[in-house]
């Protein structure tokens, strides 16, 4: 009977409504396990003292979650991170293109529609979103925005039964269904702009589908419902930086990209979950102090 | 004589938040409701971002509202570009709208506040599982379905992908259809029983004036020809005394709705111009969907409605109506899902037009499970995104909850400085908090700030 606890950090609360999909199964972990603490779901105030495996969603923004990863990690024997805020700071890390302090400055006083003279003092706040694995050390992740349910399930009911969970070694090309015959158009496409043929790779129609730089195990859902991959279960088995992979695969496949890569733009696609633990990331903020 | 009450975090809501109350001299001289979701600054990371990518890194505001998100972002680049989308298209936006209804309004009930309203010994859902397995297993397949909607139109169970700017990106197949018009109406049956369940709570609650209250506010949802409605229309506001004040089209919304900033809490404050602020603070949901619409455009949900204006006055501000409200318009939404989904046209593959980026700014709404949500984005000529205004429904929310708990504690004073009733009284706050099933990630414009407090900390509600 394993003390299980859930806490949300600096996300959105959707790796927990992933994990609720899981229903019958869920139920039926918890009636063989304890619920310590899930602050959507029971009503628990404090983090207890004794944890056997828990559960932390989205990244660190704020001292206070700072704190909370630190408390959560000395009460408990087994530390997962789910989905990729937590894993890699997830889209709240784009904003790491600015220091927090200048962040509150831009949201709050100079964006148009605000009033002036009103700007908020967050001492919490910290200066750039970090993943969970950069404050406290964790013993196994769950990428994906969010994880596939399966993945959930699987991680669970293996780490229950006292076994370690392993994750998908393939990247999302693997598991595509989609044709690829190695010949690709030269210019990159929008994907609102034209099309795409149903059944062809989409990359290799000119829509940058971040499949090749991309952690599998999902199934692909995404270019199997029309769309291009976008990243969110993070880099590779055997690559740390995805955006970096991206750019390899798309020098080694197309001629000529057509496109003058820009940070703030292009960090939306190929860094759009891992920005905050990219190596340019950190490259900037030595170099240039961002 | 200074008491410092708080509930941190509050529990059974999506996000994190916490209510602090001081009390001085026998009187509620502060209370403050709070956020404490960090803030991720999505209108500042949506910058110079692909306006076609709006629609998948926005939903990431919300782990419940991410359907809404979608849809809402890509109706605002739709709008800058001047697209109009195919017939087919709509009816498997509305359907996926509404699917999202049925997952996140059973998620609300089954799970955060039906075991408040059963008054179970086990506050949670566990505890209904235990105790009403039957219940339980409805309540999971409703959940379920909505789901599979999403599962199957958006792509994704959570974080759905299809929407583009044209159309969508998945047709569905006819084995797909098949199989959600069959579960759909399963799940229209067990929406059923639940909605029967709540009736039969509500008429056998005494009805006690003071168990929610509320302060008369203005109210606001869509509607479309005067009918509740979820996905498009205009939005109209109800003032405090019920009459029509406006309804106005999404992109005159800077008409007639303005955004305050609290001295206290950093939360912008939006209000509608003609009533000023604080007067103009509307109320958004269940329950003020049901005060502004003149009536449903489904039958068993309409049917349902003629039971709820037996309970309760349209329009009314009591906040006890949210959870009853909230069970009719899941009906609504299973109603919806099969209407469109026993349409021939929803299988066509002509689901989406090719479209060309320009430059124009786009504003477009829709209702979320817990309000009316706004994006407004302006776009250049590279089909950039340069500037973005969200307005999510508990921001229209936030500053009404914070003053109908403040009611509610003065008027329950007693009981919150008396140790044998407080945890009770509390409990009473969070269940006002829940009713209106606020979203905490969602209010992207809320910072967390500490009260500095004069005098000492008392009590800190421990549960287990």
């Amino acid at each position: 009977m394993a003390k299980i606890l859930i806490a949300g950090l600096a996300g959105d609360s959707g790796c927990q409504v992933a994990t609720l999909a899981l229903h019958e199964k869920l139920l039926q972990i918890l009636s063989e396990n304890e619920l310590v603490y899930a602050s959507t779901l029971i009503d628990a105030k404090q983090i207890p003292e004794e944890v056997d495996v828990a559960i932390i969603e989205g990244g660190i923004r704020t001292e206070h979650e700072k704190h909370l990863a630190e408390e959560i990690r000395k009460k408990s024997k087994t530390v997962i991170t789910i989905g990729s805020c937590a894993c890699f700071g997830g889209i709240p890390g784009l904003a790491n293109l600015e220091e927090g302090g200048e962040l509150l400055k831009k949201v709050y006083a100079e964006l148009e529609g605000t009033v002036e003279g009103h700007l908020p003092v967050h001492d919490t706040l910290t200066n750039y979103v970090a993943p969970v694995g950069n404050v406290v050390k964790v013993d196994y992740s769950i990428p994906g925005c969010p994880p596939e349910i399966d993945d959930i399930a699987y991680v669970l009911t293996t780490l229950l039964e006292g076994k370690v969970p392993l994750l998908s070694k393939s990247d999302v090309c693997d598991d595509c269904k989609r044709e690829r015959l190695g010949t690709y158009k030269t210019a990159a496409k929008r994907l609102h702009e034209s099309i795409p043929d149903p059944d062809r790779c989409l990359l290799e129609q000119g829509y940058l589908c971040m499949g090749p730089a991309t952690r599998g195990g999902c199934g692909a859902p995404c270019p199997a419902a029309g769309h291009t991959c976008d990243g969110c279960r993070g880099p590779t088995e055997k690559n740390d930086d995805q955006g970096l992979t991206m750019l390899d695969a798309l020098v080694s496949l197309a001629n000529e990209l057509g496109v003058n890569l820009s940070l703030p733009r292009h960090s939306g696609s190929i860094y759009r979950y891992t920005f905050a633990s990219s190596r340019i990331e950190k490259l900037l903020r030595e170099r240039f102090k961002i | 004589m200074s008491l410092n009450l708080s509930i941190d975090p509050l529990t059974r809501v999506e996000g994190g938040g916490r209510v602090k109350i001081e009390v001085r001299d026998g009187k509620v001289k502060d209370l403050q409701f709070s956020t404490t979701t960090s803030p991720r600054f999505f209108e500042f990371l949506l910058l110079n971002k692909q306006a076609e990518d709006a629609p998948r890194i926005s939903e990431r505001i919300c782990g419940i509202c991410y359907v809404n998100h979608h849809l809402v972002s890509v109706k605002a680049v739709e709008d800058a570009w001047g697209v109009e989308i195919p017939p087919t298209a709509l009816m498997l936006r509305r359907v996926l709208n509404a699917g999202s209804f049925v997952t996140s309004h059973s998620l609300h009930l089954a799970f955060l506040a039906l075991p408040d309203l059963l008054e179970l010994e086990e506050l949670n859902f566990i505890g209904l599982a235990k105790k009403y397995p039957d219940l339980a297993k409805k309540a999971i397949q409703i959940h379920e379905y909505g789901n599979r909607v999403v599962q199957e139109i958006g792509g994704r169970v959570v974080h759905p992908v299809t929407a583009v700017p044209g159309g969508m990106t998945k047709a569905l197949t006819g084995e797909a259809r098949l199989n959600l018009l069959v579960e759909g109406r399963q799940a229209l049956n067990n929406v059923r029983s639940l909605v029967e369940l709540v009736l039969e709570l509500y008429e056998k609650r005494i009805n006690d004036p003071l168990e929610y209250m509320a302060d008369e506010t203005p109210h606001m949802g869509l509607v479309r020809d005067g009918k509740h409605e979820l996905y498009d229309g205009s939005v109209r506001a109800k003032g405090k005394k019920g009459e029509i004040i406006h309804e106005f089209k999404p992109k005159d919304y800077r008409n007639y709705l303005e955004e305050a900033v609290s001295d206290h809490s950093f939360t912008k404050l939006p209000y509608l111009r003609s009533e000023g602020y604080p007067d103009g603070a509307a109320r958004v949901g269940p329950l003020s969907r049901f005060n502004v619409m003149d009536s449903m455009p489904w039958t068993v949900a309409e049917s349902y409605l003629k039971d709820y204006e037996k309970l309760f006055r349209r329009p009314t501000h009591d906040t006890a109506a949210y959870n009853l409200a909230r069970a009719i318009e899941t009906v609504a939404a299973a109603e919806e899902c099969i209407h469109y989904l026993s349409d021939d046209q929803i299988v066509s593959t002509d689901t989406r037009v090719p479209v060309k980026s320009k430059a124009g700014e786009g504003v477009a709404f829709v209702e979320a499970p817990r309000g009316l949500l706004l994006h407004n984005y302006r776009i250049d000529e590279d089909g950039l995104i340069r500037y973005v205004n969200i307005i999510a429904p508990t921001t229209f929310n936030h500053p009404n909850i914070e003053r109908n708990l403040r009611l509610w504690a003065e008027a329950h004073i007693d009981e919150l400085k008396n140790e044998g009733t407080r945890d009770r009284a509390l409990w009473g706050i969070e269940k006002i908090v829940r009713a209106y099933d606020p979203c905490l990630s969602c209010s992207v414009h809320t910072i967390e700030t500490d009260l500095v407090i004069d005098g000492e900390p008392c009590s800190i509600r421990r549960f287990g």
